[in-house]
């Protein structure tokens, strides 16, 4: 097998790993975002229901809101970590890639 | 150009020498079942502080601080563990007085001097603090395999 053969054989098992890698974390880091987004929407307005009557004093929901905001950053913590978990399996995928297809070259 | 010649194998050895120099390099760490269960667990106990806080404060104060004791071990676990900073960071939120996780409620219903914590208030805050537990869990899950949160946790957010 020629050199350039085994690099042609690598670049398209490296590009099919990366779109596969990239393509699930932006769906899920999506899902999740909805998720967060449509949680802090209802609460909110339950809350300020809440707090229209009489359910919550103003230092609870002040407490609530402070805890959401607390939420976002925990959030937003998750997904940078599970990005660099995404970018450690794709790191461990390649190197597998290329010894694999190395030896498959050398027979 | 063919394998076995000098240049090709020069080529393909550089590469590879590279990519096992950068293999060693950390990007984050590996799944912990210890942080796992620690985050489990403390989830559990953190949402029945809650529930205790159905009544005063003094009533359950052992109680709460041997709570607080075992989130902190959770934490220096987490920090004490090698690129694990992102997770130590999220151990700190539940634990401290400025966040309004586990250590931000209890001086909460400390301040209400030995009333009981309001059912509306209790309830809302389980919530929100059981959703801050999912994060951790949800990380360290995905260091062992990819999962979207919600497929990992029972809360929808």
């Amino acid at each position: 097998m020629k050199i350039d053969d085994i690099i042609d054989e690598l670049r398209k098992g490296i590009l099919d790993l990366a779109k596969n890698t990239v393509e699930e974390f932006v769906q899920h880091a999506k899902d999740d975002f909805e998720d967060f987004i449509s949680a802090t929407r209802d609460d909110v307005e339950r809350w300020t229901i809440a707090l229209a009557e009489g359910k919550l004093t103003a230092d609870e929901f002040r407490f609530l809101l402070k805890m959401r905001a607390d939420l976002a950053e925990m959030h937003a913590l998750t997904s940078v970590g599970i990005a660099a978990t995404r970018l450690k399996r794709f790191r461990d995928g390649m190197i597998s890639l290329i010894i694999k297809t190395i030896f498959a070259a050398l027979g | 150009m063919r394998i076995g010649s000098k240049s090709s194998l020069v080529r393909l050895v550089g590469p590879l020498f590279v990519l096992f120099v950068t293999a060693c390099a950390p990007i984050i760490a590996d799944y912990s079942l210890e942080g796992y269960k620690n985050a489990t667990s403390l989830k559990a106990r953190s949402l029945a502080m809650i529930d205790l806080s159905a009544e005063g404060y003094g009533k359950h104060s052992s109680t709460v601080e041997k709570l607080l004791v075992d989130i902190d071990a959770a934490y220096e676990f987490a920090a004490g563990t090698p690129n694990n900073q992102i997770t130590a960071e999220q151990w700190d939120r539940i634990r401290r007085k400025d966040h309004n996780f586990v250590g931000g409620y209890v001086v909460h219903w400390k301040g209400l001097n030995g009333k009981a914590v309001s059912e509306f208030f209790r309830q809302e805050a389980k919530t929100g603090i059981g959703r801050a537990y999912d994060y951790i869990i949800c990380l360290e899950v995905n260091k062992n395999k990819a999962a979207s949160c919600k497929s990992v946790t029972d809360t929808s957010g």
